[in-house]
């Protein structure tokens, strides 16, 4: 198991320097590095680009970006977005609190009433609780993000007043009305979340309940939510739990859109705004982070599935062939 | 039993997690439970606040990313150093509140012009006989402090300057002091005292030499072209000029790998555009440089701006100046803080930086109001600073009632237009989709802007033949190259129709400037209501009165379809069966930009239908968020662009659409002739000669009147060549909300509606808090 962590956490670097590689090729091939404002500062425009190194052969601009990055860990500084010539570093751990708290926010509302209505489904099947929560479900995944974003932020702020229309200012994070400020935000997050966990949850776990190991369990005198509890659930968490670490995961990510209507002062944003505006360090140090959050996921989620069901054994060699 | 557990177990999550959203406790705004920073509208300091406290509640779509005056780029940026930051001047309404009156503000008097103690001065280069126009000697406000208290004196001034021209730090700004109307004496060479010691190069024209043979004749053997101005293209190390005899293959970016044309050499260039009887020969004076001596250091001394004493400055200009224009330059200011603009100072490559003015800690302001909060993307707040001079000078009666400014960074409009029917913003701007609702609302207000839009044509044939190969066969492009079929496509288009169905509030446009510029500052005169601009586009457009110009001929728009169609022909250019494709870039590919492609497709297709050309013209949408860079580089057919900016100064507009640096109009030569009748006497100049000579040259201080035929004969002349074709201008609607009122209700220039300086207030913050409860937190407009 060490042997096999090992191995993947070195395979984990190497893609991460390959994908480095090809993001700082690729970004470098885009044709303007600073986008002038239309209104003549092409001059000033062209001796930054000189000072930056952007006229230098990509190989060369390459060698000093790793120096610095790999020497100084100096992701460079951003040169279009705000704050002009800040470190990118700083301006991305500025930025990730905000998109935590609301994505944790929305992880807390999604994954155990997603885990629940499944389960409660699973167990009424076919019954019109089931169906009520299958219509539920395809509403919540087939109807976008942005528009829940639109429906909460307009019921329940516009109309009712019961929330703040957009997230508060400030870093005082845990405050109660930053938290209040957030509900929205994360509620509008974490219905596709919910949906999706319902409708995993409510499979994995009707497939299981109909297994003979189920019958056997009752057989043997179990009580119908003993024999749900201790062995449905647990046989059907082992695709759902990597589901769940991958949401988990995902909340360093944040959301454009979500981010955007309801003024939320995030890093979900700050990707495409980057490209957008041809901010290269601020592309790569944030497309690098997502990178290695990425990679390192994949670790922990072939991890997970060994530690929740002993069965499952990782590395493929010999000794797990019995 | 089991399924009473179960039933029990799930509703009992199901109140838990309602509970969060059930909480009511913030349905009253005026309870006061979120006062630590104020981004919950209403909740902004309700009840608690002093009786003479008023919020002005704003928002903006996007966080400044610098307000450093030496950096700044956008109107974004601009957002903080118009509160925080003074002119040595600035305008206000006059008091009949329907023109400006310009006040000394960080300068204690009106300018004095000491040009004759300057002229014939060498180091600043002013001519002998000058008598005005060229030096100014401005006495500084003493009261002006920093927000900390300390005094501005001119050694701030002057070291602030020394730093916006800091060759190390090349800053965005720096050209604002070093080109055009108001260039400081020998600034530019201070700005390029990095270069001291290399060669210099210089065109044949600025060289002194009309042709390369002149040259020749004068000893100059070496001889080089300007390979980036004229054809986009440099070496590796980003130099433009060079020789002439150079047989290396440079990389032309304009055209795609592996087509004819993608590597190209200077000599290749020189041979084909510039030798004797070549398309450009007669630009030789322009695009061919010589070797011109070295640079020189440039000691600061030499520069245009002097302290005589510690509130004294004397501005010396390299050229000629109206006054109007000396207070309209002076009223931004370029002030830095030293203390902070040095301690954060970076090396960012080879090149210094500051984040001075990024973060309330890296910036200290000096106007009405200082910064006391900004988190990006997020909030920005900015409270009245008590050290401002202004609040006792006895100068500013009842003006800066605003106490503090408060500002969210809202990108989606639908959230900022609800929580202004919340009361927890004091305006917002409206779009399409709005205007039905709020056309007719006494609150809505409409700011027309300088800005007018245009379709912009690539009238080069080479560029288009080029796109034309890649395009494959049966499609032509090069039809657009025609002048015939631009106007056929101009004349398509009914403009009014087109505000109406395509934008929210925009008006019809005609011409390249609106109704919002000034010929005649001292008159405030409106260029587009003159004589001469009136009968520019009756010229342009072949009418005999003003009020006839709609732009849109159907029957003309098809007759010269079928000209160009059938001249296409003749020439081999056209192919009877070819489709005649334009690619359109648009910024975008929402909604509102595919209405205007329909729009202008359909225009086209209604107005050439039974011409030769019917169904054959196909608009092919390019999505490309650089647009601009495209139209740069020629790889387009059409864009929409937009130039506006300077309204007070027309003249200056010209270089838009006359130096190649800013042109958008590819294929466009600027230095072709065109004759103007000044003063009764046609003369012939270039585009671009016209543009210096308006600006900064002989007719830079010329009468009003003298200016304004230059301007209308330039407008019409640029027109008339049909490489853009001007189709509205810019009008934005917002609604202000009951709380606040305008200065005026009629927009001024300059001043707009008085802004924050003249705002006055209907309601505190606490009276408003209690009007926005009794109305349910449900206000309407």
């Amino acid at each position: 198991m060490v042997k096999y962590i090992a191995k993947r956490i070195v395979l984990m670097f190497v893609s991460f320097f390959i994908i480095m590689t090809l993001c700082f090729v690729l970004v470098r091939l885009l044709p303007n590095p600073n986008v002038a404002v239309q209104g003549g500062f092409e001059a000033q425009v062209a001796a930054m680009r000189e000072a930056w190194g952007y006229d230098k052969p990509i190989l060369v601009q390459y060698g000093i970006y790793l120096k610095k990055v790999f020497t100084e860990f100096n992701w460079g500084v951003t040169t279009a977005l705000a704050p002009k010539y800040t470190s990118v570093t700083a301006i991305i751990a500025e930025k990730l609190p905000a998109t935590l708290l609301v994505n944790v926010t929305s992880i807390i509302f999604s994954v155990p009433l997603g885990i629940l209505f499944g389960i409660y489904a699973a167990l009424k099947k076919n019954k019109w609780q089931d169906q009520v929560i299958s219509v539920l479900v395809m509403l919540l995944i087939s109807v976008p993000s942005y528009v829940y974003a639109f429906l909460v932020q307009y019921f329940f702020a516009f109309k009712l007043g019961w929330f703040p229309m957009v997230m508060k200012s400030g870093t005082d994070w845990l405050s109660p009305a930053m938290l209040k400020s957030i509900v929205l935000p994360a509620l509008a997050l974490a219905f596709g979340t919910m949906a999706g966990l319902m409708r995993y949850t409510r499979a994995e776990l009707t497939e299981t309940l109909t297994s003979e190991y189920m019958l056997l369990a009752r057989t043997k005198g179990l009580t119908g939510a003993q024999a749900t509890i201790r062995h449905a659930l647990r046989n059907a968490m082992v695709p759902i739990l990597p589901m769940i670490l991958g949401e988990i995961i995902g909340i360093l990510g944040g959301s454009l859109i979500i981010e955007s209507i309801f003024a939320v002062p995030g890093v979900g944003k700050l990707y495409t705004l980057a490209i957008t505006v041809r901010d290269y360090d601020m592309f790569l140090a944030i497309g690098m982070f997502y990178t290695f959050i990425g990679l390192a996921a994949s670790i922990l989620t072939d991890i997970s599935y060994g530690l929740i069901d002993p069965r499952i054994r990782i590395g493929g060699g010999k000794n797990n062939e019995r | 039993m089991k399924k009473r557990m179960v039933a029990f177990v799930l509703s009992a999550i199901m109140v838990l997690s309602l509970a969060g959203c059930g909480s009511n406790d913030n349905a009253d705004p005026t309870s006061g439970n979120d006062t630590t920073t104020g981004t919950e509208g209403t909740t902004e300091g309700t009840g608690s606040e002093s009786a003479d406290s008023y919020t002005y509640n704003n928002y903006v779509a996007g966080t400044p990313a610098t307000w450093n005056p030496h950096e700044w780029t956008t109107n974004e940026d601009a957002y903080i150093m118009d509160y925080t930051q003074m002119g040595l001047y600035a305008f206000y309404l006059n008091d009949t509140k329907d023109g400006y009156r310009i006040v000394p503000e960080m300068a204690a008097e009106d300018p004095v012009d000491v040009t004759a103690e300057y002229a014939g001065n060498e180091i600043y280069g002013v001519p002998a006989d000058a008598t005005e126009g060229y030096a100014f000697r401005v006495k500084l406000n003493e009261n002006a402090c920093w927000e900390d208290g300390t005094p501005i004196t001119s050694e701030d001034y002057i070291y602030s300057m020394q730093q916006m021209l800091n060759p190390e730090i090349q800053n965005y700004r720096a050209t604002s002091y070093t080109t055009g109307q108001f260039t400081l004496a020998n600034a530019d060479a201070y700005l390029h005292n990095d270069q001291a010691g290399q060669v210099k190069y210089s065109s044949l024209a600025d060289a002194g030499y009309d042709t390369m043979a002149d040259a020749q004749a004068a000893g100059v053997e070496q001889f080089y072209i300007d390979m980036e101005g004229f054809y986009g293209v440099t070496d590796e190390e980003g130099n433009g000029i060079l020789p002439i005899d150079d047989e290396t293959q440079y990389r032309d970016e304009a055209v795609a790998e592996g087509e004819d044309g993608d590597y190209v050499s200077p000599k290749e260039v020189y041979e084909a555009y510039f030798t004797e009887g070549a398309s450009y020969e007669s630009s030789q004076g322009d695009y061919i440089y010589v070797e011109n001596g070295v640079y020189e250091e440039t000691p600061w001394e030499n520069v245009g701006l002097k302290a005589e004493d510690d509130y004294t400055l004397v501005f010396i200009l390299k050229n000629q100046i109206d006054d109007f224009y000396f207070y309209y330059n002076l009223s931004s200011n370029w002030l830095v803080y030293k203390d902070l603009y040095e301690s954060n100072m970076t090396q960012t490559g080879d090149i210094m930086k500051t984040t001075y003015a990024t973060s309330v800690d890296t910036y200290m302001s000096y106007g009405p109001y200082k910064l006391t909060e900004y988190q990006v993307d997020k909030q920005i707040t900015m409270e009245k600073n008590e050290n401002w001079y202004g609040y006792t000078d006895g100068k500013h009666e009842g003006m800066y009632q605003t106490t503090k400014i408060n500002t969210q960074v809202i990108e989606t409009q639908a959230t900022a237009l609800q929580m202004f029917l919340r009361g927890e913003l004091d305006e917002v701007s409206l779009v399409a989709d709005n205007m039905d609702t709020y056309r007719t609302s006494d609150f809505v207000i409409y700011t027309p802007e300088s800005y007018t839009t245009k379709l912009t044509f690539n009238s080069s044939k080479e560029a288009l033949q080029r796109l034309q190969e890649a395009a494959g066969s049966g499609i032509n492009m090069t039809l657009l190259a025609y002048k015939d079929f631009r106007q056929a496509i101009a004349l398509s288009i009914d403009r009014t129709e087109f505000a109406e169905q395509c934008t929210a509030t925009h008006q019809a446009g005609y011409g390249l400037l609106n109704y919002m510029y000034v010929y005649d500052p001292e008159t405030g005169a409106l260029y587009r209501d003159s004589e001469q601009a009136k009968q520019a586009l009756c010229n342009v457009y072949e009418v005999s009165d003003e009020s006839e110009i709609t732009g849109y001929n159907k029957d003309k728009a098809a007759q010269l379809y079928q000209q160009a169609y059938d001249d296409a022909i003749a020439a081999g250019d056209l192919n009877e069966g070819d489709t005649v494709q334009i690619d359109f870039h648009m910024y975008q590919s929402d909604d509102s930009y595919k209405k205007i492609f329909n729009f202008i497709q359909d225009a086209i297709d209604e107005a050439s239908a039974g011409t030769s050309l019917e169904g054959k013209i196909k608009l092919e949408f390019v999505e490309d968020p650089d647009y601009y860079n495209s139209a740069t580089a020629g790889n387009f057919g059409m864009i929409l662009s937009t130039w506006g900016g300077a309204a007070m100064d027309p003249y200056s507009m010209t270089q838009c659409y006359a130096d190649p640096a800013m042109l958008n109009e590819y294929g466009f030569d600027p230095y072709s002739d065109l004759t103007i009748t000044v003063d009764g006497q046609e003369i012939t100049k270039s585009f671009y000669d016209w543009y210096i000579a308006v600006t900064t040259g002989e007719y830079a201080r010329a009468e009003s009147d003298i200016k304004l035929q230059i301007l209308a004969g330039f407008e019409e002349g640029f027109l008339e060549t049909y490489v853009c074709t001007p189709i509205y201008y810019r009008t934005a609607a917002s609604l202000m909300s009951r709380k606040v009122v305008n200065a005026t209700e009629e927009y001024v220039q300059l001043v707009g509606f008085g802004g924050i300086a003249e705002m006055t207030y209907n309601y505190t913050d606490a009276e408003w808090a209690a009007y926005v409860a009794e109305n349910n937190n449900s206000l309407t407009y």
